[in-house]
C-alpha cells in the first residue's frame, strides 16, 4: 500500500502580484483549466511535487483585494475560504504578496489569518527590493505574524524561491496550526461577539462574521443555521460600524507590523522613478523645475483663456445688445439687457480659467508630480500654517481667486484649508489689474530708473508682492488665533509615476466647473440682479433726471451722445446705489475719496473691474477699452472742490490702490468661499477682516502722503 | 405686466440671498474633518 499523501493548496493573492508566475512555476505543465460550479469563472489547478511521499493540488484563485467581495471572481474567493470545513478546501493557503504594496496585501493575508486556517506568506518581486530602496527583517516579521514567511522572485530567480515556498508549504502542513492575526471581535464588541458565536458555535468568530456580513455560507451549513444568521444579521444595529472599525484596526495591526520590520527609504532606491524623484524633489532643481512650471502653466492659462474669454464677453454683450433692441423698452428690457445677460456673463466668462487651470491641476496630480511638489513645500509652508498643497491655490489665485479656492478641495487638514481659502483672495488677481493699470497710469509718472527698470512695472510688482507678502503674514496670524481642531498630518504618498487618464482629468475638470456654475454661480447672478435694480431705480429725482438735464442744456447746442452720457451719468448720481456712495461719503472721506469713487466702490463689489466701468459711466465717457484714455484723462482733469487739487492725486491713487489691494471687492470669491466652507460664517469674516484692513491701511497710507 | 415680472425677479433673488444668508441648512461636517 502506497503511502503517499495529497493535500489541497491555494493562491490567493491581489491582483498583479504574480500569483500566476507562481502558480505556472510550481505546477509547470501539470494544469488543467475548468469551470466553477455555476459560473464562468475559470478554475485553474494544477499538481506539484513537494516531498517524495507528499503531493499538492495547487489552486490559482482569482486574484483579489480581500475577503469582501465587489464581484464575481472575488466571491469565488470567499466561497472557498468558507467552505474550508469540505474535503476539497484547502489545507494550506498561500498568500502572494507584492514586495513594493505590502501595506495593502497584508489586509488579505489578516483576514484569512483570522480564519485560522494554515497559511503561508509569499513575498513576490524581491528582486526589486534593492532598487526600489526596501529592507525587510524576515525574522520578526515572521516572528510579529507568527507565520511563516518567504521572499521569492518568480520571474527572476525562479528557482530558490519555489523551494523555499515548497519547504514552508511542507511545514505549515506538518505544524498543522494556525493563529488569527487580529482578533478583530475582542477589539470591537466582545459581548456582540459572543452572542453571534453562540447562534452556531461549529464555526469560527470570523466565520460567521463574514457568513453574516458578505451575506455568503457554506454549502453545507442548513437552512435553519442559516435562518439564525441571518435573524441575528437583521437585528444588529451596528453591522456596518463595525466593519469599518475592523478595516481601522486590522491597518492599525498592519502598520504597526511594518513599522518595525519594513523600511522603504526612497533615498536608497535606484530605479527610474527613484532617479526622477531625486530630481523633482531636489533642495534647488526641484524649486526651480516647479516655478518654471508654473509660469508655463500661467502664462498657458492667460494665453489661451483671452480667447474665449474676449469671445464671451462679445457674445454678452452683443447678445445683450441685440435684447435691448428687439424687445420692446421698459423696465423687462432692462433687467434683461442690463442685469440678467451681464450677470450671466459674468458666470460663464469665469468658465476658461477654471477649466484650462484644473486641467493642469489634474494632469499634474494624474501623472503623480503633485505629490512631489506637496513634499518639496510642505516644509515651507507648514511655517505659515499652512500645507505644502496650498501652493496651487496662491499661485493661481494670480489668474482668479474662484478657481484658487476651489483648488483647496484637496488640502486635507481643514485648518490648513480654511487658511489657504481665507488668505487666497490677498494674492493679486486677474481682475485688479484694470484698476492697477489706471491709477498707476494716473498717479505714477512713465520714468525709467536706472536706465532699464521702468517706475510703473515697478509699482505693479510692488502690487503683487504686498498681495503674497500680505497672504503669508495673514496665515500666519490665522493659524495662531484659529481655534479650528484641526486633525494634519503630513502624510503624502508617492504614486508612481504614470501617463493621465484623459478620462479622469475630463470627468474632473468637468465636475469641478459645474460646481461653480451652479454652486457660486446662483448667488453671482441673484446680486447682479440686485446690483442692477440698485443702479437702475431711484427716487422720484431719478425719474425727473432727463428732464433737468434737458431745462439746463436748452440753451446749449450739444449732441445726443452727450445728452445720453449726461443722462447716464445724472441718473446713476440719482438711483439707490448713487445715494448709497453718497451716504458713505463720510466714511471714506479721511481715505481721500469723494461720493464718485463711493460709488465705484459699492458697484464694483460685483467684480473689481467693474470700478473703470463704473467711473467712465459717472465722468460720463464710454466704457470700452478704446476709450481708456479718456477716462484717464477725465479722471486725471478731476477737481477736488474744496481743495483745488487733482482728485486723483498721488496720495488719493496709492490709498486706492492699498485699498484694492486689500478690500475683499469680489463677491464671485465670496459666493465660492461660502460654497466650500458650507457656511456664511466665513466669507462674512473674509469680507470684514479684509474690509477693516483695506480700510485702515488706506487711511494711514492717505494720511501719512497727504 | 413688465414691473410684475421685473419686481418678482428681483423678489426671487433677495429672498434666494435672504434665505442663503441666514437659513442654514443642517450640515454634515464630513468634508471638513477626516477625524468625524
Amino acid at each position: 500500500m502506497s503511502n503517499k499523501k495529497t493535500i489541497n493548496v491555494a493562491l490567493i493573492g491581489n491582483p498583479n502580484t504574480g500569483k500566476t508566475s507562481l502558480f505556472n512555476e510550481l505546477t509547470g505543465l501539470n494544469q488543467k483549466v475548468g469551470n466553477y460550479p455555476g459560473v464562468t469563472v475559470d478554475k485553474k489547478e494544477g499538481q506539484s511535487k513537494l516531498q517524495s511521499n507528499l503531493k499538492a493540488i495547487i489552486t490559482d484563485l482569482p486574484g483579489t483585494y480581500s475577503i469582501n467581495p465587489t464581484s464575481l471572481d472575488e466571491t469565488i474567493v470567499l466561497k472557498t475560504l468558507l467552505n474550508s470545513k469540505s474535503e476539497k478546501t484547502p489545507d494550506v493557503i498561500v498568500v502572494v504578496a507584492d514586495v513594493e504594496n505590502l501595506k495593502r496585501n497584508l489586509l488579505l493575508f489578516s483576514q484569512i489569518k483570522d480564519l485560522e486556517i494554515p497559511t503561508i506568506l509569499a513575498i513576490n518581486m524581491a528582486d526589486q527590493m534593492k532598487r526600489k530602496g526596501i529592507t525587510i527583517d524576515l525574522k520578526l516579521l515572521k516572528n510579529e505574524l507568527n507565520n511563516e514567511v518567504v521572499l521569492l522572485s518568480v520571474r527572476k530567480d525562479p528557482e530558490i524561491g519555489i523551494q523555499e515556498v515548497k519547504k514552508a508549504i511542507v511545514k505549515t502542513y506538518n505544524s498543522a496550526k494556525a493563529f488569527p492575526l487580529c482578533n478583530v471581535n475582542n477589539r470591537i464588541d466582545p459581548a456582540y461577539f459572543d452572542r453571534l458565536k453562540e447562534i452556531n458555535p461549529k464555526y469560527s468568530i470570523y466565520e460567521l462574521w463574514l457568513m453574516i456580513t458578505q451575506n455568503s455560507f457554506p454549502d453545507k451549513i442548513s437552512e435553519d443555521e442559516k435562518k439564525a444568521l441571518l435573524n441575528f444579521k437583521n437585528d444588529s444595529k451596528n453591522l456596518k460600524k463595525y466593519q469599518h472599525k475592523e478595516t481601522i484596526y486590522r491597518y492599525q495591526k498592519i502598520n504597526e507590523i511594518l513599522k518595525k520590520t519594513y523600511l522603504a527609504d526612497r533615498s536608497k532606491a535606484t530605479d527610474l522613478r527613484a532617479k526622477l524623484d531625486k530630481v523633482f524633489t531636489h533642495k534647488i532643481f526641484g524649486y526651480i523645475l516647479f516655478f518654471t512650471l508654473l509660469l508655463l502653466i500661467f502664462q498657458s492659462i492667460f494665453d489661451w483663456a483671452s480667447l474665449p474669454m474676449d469671445l464671451i464677453d462679445t457674445v454678452f454683450a452683443n447678445l445683450s445688445s441685440y435684447v435691448n433692441k428687439t424687445m420692446p423698452t421698459g423696465v423687462l428690457n432692462n433687467l434683461i439687457s442690463e442685469g440678467i445677460i451681464p450677470g450671466v456673463g459674468g458666470i460663464i466668462i469665469f468658465i476658461p480659467q477654471i477649466a484650462i487651470l484644473f486641467l493642469f491641476v489634474s494632469l499634474l496630480e494624474e501623472t503623480g508630480y503633485m505629490s512631489r511638489v506637496v513634499f518639496l513645500m510642505d516644509k515651507i509652508m507648514r511655517r505659515f500654517g499652512m500645507s505644502g498643497k496650498s501652493v496651487i491655490p496662491l499661485i493661481s489665485g494670480t489668474a482668479c481667486a474662484i478657481p484658487a479656492v476651489m483648488a483647496t478641495r484637496n488640502i486635507s487638514g481643514w485648518k490648513e484649508r480654511l487658511i489657504t481659502i481665507l488668505v487666497t483672495p490677498f494674492t493679486t488677481c486677474s481682475a485688479r489689474l484694470p484698476v492697477y493699470a489706471i491709477i498707476i497710469a494716473l498717479i505714477i509718472p512713465d520714468k525709467k530708473i536706472f536706465g532699464i527698470l521702468n517706475l510703473q512695472g515697478l509699482t505693479l510688482l510692488s502690487l503683487y508682492i504686498l498681495g503674497f507678502t500680505t497672504a503669508i503674514m495673514a496665515a500666519v496670524i490665522l493659524h495662531k488665533t484659529l481655534k479650528v481642531k484641526n486633525t494634519s498630518f503630513f502624510v503624502v504618498e508617492m504614486p508612481d509615476y504614470k501617463l493621465p487618464s484623459l478620462k479622469n482629468v475630463f470627468f474632473d475638470v468637468i465636475e469641478k466647473t459645474k460646481a461653480f456654475i451652479f454652486g457660486a454661480g446662483k448667488i453671482i447672478l441673484s446680486i447682479s440682479i440686485v446690483l442692477w435694480f440698485l443702479a437702475s431705480n431711484g427716487p422720484q429725482a431719478y425719474t425727473d433726471v432727463e428732464k433737468h438735464i434737458k431745462e439746463k442744456t436748452v440753451s446749449q447746442e450739444i449732441s445726443e451722445v452727450k445728452f445720453n452720457q449726461m443722462v447716464a451719468s445724472a441718473k446713476l448720481e440719482n438711483s439707490y446705489i448713487g445715494i448709497m456712495g453718497k451716504s458713505i461719503e463720510p466714511l471714506i472721506k479721511p481715505l481721500g475719496y469723494d461720493w464718485k469713487i463711493g460709488i465705484a466702490l459699492i458697484s464694483s463689489f460685483a467684480a473689481r473691474e467693474v470700478f473703470v466701468g463704473t467711473l467712465a459711466t459717472i465722468y460720463s465717457v464710454g466704457s470700452d477699452d478704446d476709450d481708456i484714455t479718456t477716462i484717464k484723462q477725465r479722471m486725471a482733469l478731476e477737481i477736488n472742490p474744496e481743495t483745488n487739487t487733482r482728485r486723483f492725486n498721488f496720495p488719493v491713487g496709492m490709498s486706492l490702490l492699498v485699498f484694492y489691494a486689500f478690500a475683499m471687492q469680489c463677491m464671485a470669491t465670496l459666493a465660492i468661499v461660502k460654497r466650500e466652507t458650507k457656511s456664511w460664517k466665513w466669507p462674512l469674516i473674509q469680507f470684514v477682516g479684509m474690509g477693516i484692513l483695506a480700510y485702515v491701511c488706506s487711511f494711514v497710507v492717505f494720511q501719512i502722503l497727504s | 405686466m413688465q414691473e410684475i415680472i421685473v419686481y418678482s425677479s428681483v423678489g426671487v433673488a433677495v429672498f434666494f440671498l435672504v434665505k442663503k444668508f441666514f437659513f442654514k441648512k443642517p450640515k454634515s461636517k464630513c468634508n471638513k474633518d477626516c477625524d468625524c
